[in-house]
């Protein structure tokens, strides 16, 4: 009780130390805390990267290691090569069974002809220069992409159903074909109307249903259409072997690097590798990185700097008042009482530096954070946003350096407000406990000068 | 008269020039219940270091102190402070940033089971006693001059309700009327209400107004006045 009421009454009657330490901690502590903010805001920068990225790993065929190796190389090496340049369907399933896998993706690319449609492209020919599919005299080239799910990973984010359905289990054994708008538009196409496509060219020609018309892709790949693998299965089952893609989508996009880690070695063939969206999430987070680094390493130093400050201010404090404390010994006061009520002191003056400190980081952490979306996540990465644009367009993901910087907003949470108070406390046992631990040591005579 | 306080065998001393000083030497003495006395003593002869050890401040290097029988040592140096002495420094030795009753009222907080109103109450009529109204009782201490400041720190000691009572010089910042006025005070506190008062001073008013005067001697309390024999 004694040391509540001296403690209230030093710091009320004898403002001008007080007044010392609380400006020292309200700096120390603006400084960490906006630090801190500005390192959670790019944490949650970071985690809106993966989630917009999504979860998605892909098994792909790294072609370019093929070729050095097979340079040179004799026919029947070059021969072994080419046969490790598929991708396994086994693979697939064996992935597809871990937990933490939601579903997967087969998907086969038959490239057809057509002399009856007209190509969904634009007839503006400077839409054509990113053209894929190639045309031959009188007969337009079309893609058709067997998937093994219902709805087409494309449809995760880039495409959009315009109008009917997807696929359901209803249409197991039928045909049915999903067509971009601009296909549909330039051959009048409905849904309900019926087109045809060779699966094989030694094949008849199957007729397909259109049950649904989608939007959304970029221009060279609206001749681009989905079928079923079903549909594969029943009428060129050979075309089956040729996977094109192989996608696993886990259920939580944070857990990349570790599947990546579990299954990179698994791979059958030196060939083919593991990718998720973990490069494209580096190449975006990168100015992240660099920036939290550097924030991380100011932290340090503030607080160390901080901690040393304190300690210093701390120490006169206490030092100036052995008198004080000599008197309380005298009067049988215990040290613990003396050490409470200059913690108590202290703490009340921190206390108070801890809520301006909380309300000017959050107003600097603000003009920071406005600092680093405008002028670091923007202009600096410009040309990477251009390459990962077209990136995106390939994987499905819309997510541009724009979008990062604009989900780049403080936002202080119940965890961050606890790490503000966490980094306060360590602060202050840092910097205070030494010098009022001397109290300990204080004996009334000399403390006296008596 | 019953013995209240012991020193027995108290030695203590300092290095001075490489070689140890005895200040006190095999020292003994007993402090009886109800006596008021007066140590005196030339500069540097240990009346300051005894009192610091009679109040346990500080530790004999040999010897032993008792009170009420009991080894101090043994009592806890803390706890013989807090409950069972009170002392009245050279130096006001007050806290600045507490009143006058308030610095008052903090060194009876331990002893007394009083409540806290009674408390103020004790503090503001022993602030009376040694000349403080309530009015000047009320302001921070630090804008008191000093003899007003070495009036609070008495009453500080005379309101804590202990048996034992040491002083150093503890009129030296007062006026000759107020003075009289404390010594007053600290005789009533031995004749009439039984406490055992040690003060040591350099005043022969002082002196002459206690029961008994000590006088310290190649590091022995010596008895410089008649009356009953104290030494050992």
């Amino acid at each position: 009780m004694r040391s509540i009421q001296h403690a209230f009454l030093s710091v009320i009657r004898k403002p001008t130390k007080g007044i010392v330490i609380f400006l020292i901690l309200l700096m120390v502590f603006t400084l960490i805390f906006t630090s801190i903010i500005i390192q959670n805001t790019i944490q949650a920068s970071k985690d809106f990267t993966r989630k917009e990225l999504g979860g998605n790993v892909e098994m792909k065929i790294d072609y370019i290691k093929s070729m050095q190796d097979a340079q040179g190389a004799s026919i029947t090496t070059q021969n072994e090569i080419q046969t490790q340049l598929s991708l396994p369907q086994n693979v697939a399933t064996t992935l597809a069974k871990d937990p933490n896998v939601l579903k997967y993706h087969i998907e086969n690319m038959i490239y057809t002809n057509s002399e009856k449609l007209k190509s969904g492209q634009s007839d503006d020919p400077s839409n054509f220069t990113m053209t894929l599919a190639t045309s031959t005299e009188g007969s337009i080239n079309f893609m058709l992409l067997a998937s093994n799910q219902l709805v087409p990973l494309d449809f995760e984010k880039q495409l959009k159903l315009a109008e009917g359905r997807f696929r359901t289990s209803d249409d197991i054994g039928k045909d049915t074909i999903l067509i971009s708008k601009e296909v549909a538009t330039k051959n009048n196409l409905l849904l309900g109307d019926t087109v045809g496509f060779k699966l094989d060219p030694n094949s008849e020609e199957v007729s397909f249903e259109v049950i649904g018309i989608y939007e959304g892709a970029p221009s060279y790949l609206v001749n681009q259409t989905y079928i079923s693998d079903d549909t594969l299965n029943r009428h060129a089952p050979q075309q089956l072997e040729n996977i094109s893609r192989v996608v696993w989508q886990l259920n939580d996009p944070f857990i990349i690097p570790d599947f990546l880690s579990k299954y990179e070695n698994q791979m059958p063939s030196k060939y083919l590798y593991l990718d998720a969206s973990n490069d494209q999430y580096n190449t975006l987070t990168k100015p992240l990185d660099v920036m939290s680094t550097v924030i991380n390493m100011l932290l340090v130093v503030i607080f160390i700097a901080g901690a040393m400050i304190t300690i210093s201010i701390v120490t006169l404090f206490v030092r100036e008042r052995q008198f004080e404390i000599g008197l309380l010994l005298a009067n049988g006061e215990s040290k613990g009482s003396i050490l409470a009520q200059f913690s108590i002191e202290i703490l009340m003056v921190a206390i108070l530096a801890f809520i301006f400190a909380f309300a000017a980081s959050s107003l600097t952490a603000d003009f920071v954070a406005g600092w680093i979306s405008e002028n670091q996540l923007v202009e600096s990465t410009s040309v990477t946003q251009q390459m990962i644009s077209f990136d995106d367009m390939m994987n499905g993901s819309n997510l541009t350096m724009d979008s990062i910087a604009d989900s780049f907003k403080v936002a202080i949470d119940l965890k961050t407000f606890i790490n503000l108070s966490l980094a306060s406390i360590g602060l202050l046992i840092a910097a205070i406990g030494a010098p009022l631990a001397v109290i300990l040591s204080y004996k009334p005579r000399k403390s006296l000068q008596y | 008269m019953s013995t209240l306080f012991e020193l027995k065998d108290i030695s203590y001393g300092y290095i001075d020039g490489g070689k140890k000083r005895l200040i006190l030497d095999n020292l003994s003495y007993t402090f009886e219940k109800g006596v008021f006395y007066t140590i005196l003593g030339p500069s540097g002869s240990g009346k300051t270091t005894l009192l610091s050890l009679a109040s346990a401040l500080d530790e004999p290097e040999t010897g032993a102190i008792y009170y009420n029988g009991t080894d101090i040592k043994k009592m806890g140096y803390r706890k013989f402070r807090r409950d069972h002495m009170s002392m009245i420094f050279q130096k006001y030795n007050l806290i600045d940033y507490l009143n006058g009753v308030e610095n008052v009222q903090s060194n009876i907080i331990h002893t007394d089971k009083r409540q806290k109103i009674e408390k103020k109450e004790i503090a503001y009529k022993v602030l009376h006693q040694v000349g403080i109204v309530k009015t000047k009782a009320d302001r921070r201490v630090n804008k008191l001059s000093g003899g007003e400041q070495q009036r609070i720190a008495i009453a500080r000691a005379l309101a804590k309700d202990v048996t034992l009572v040491l002083a150093d010089e503890p009129t030296g910042a007062l006026d000759t009327a107020t003075a009289k006025e404390v010594i007053g005070i600290f005789k009533k506190l031995s004749h009439e209400l039984g406490k055992t008062v040690i003060i040591v001073t350099h005043s022969d008013e002082i002196a002459h107004s206690s029961d008994v005067i000590l006088g310290l001697k190649n590091g022995k309390l010596v008895q410089l006045n008649g009356g009953s024999d104290h030494v050992r």
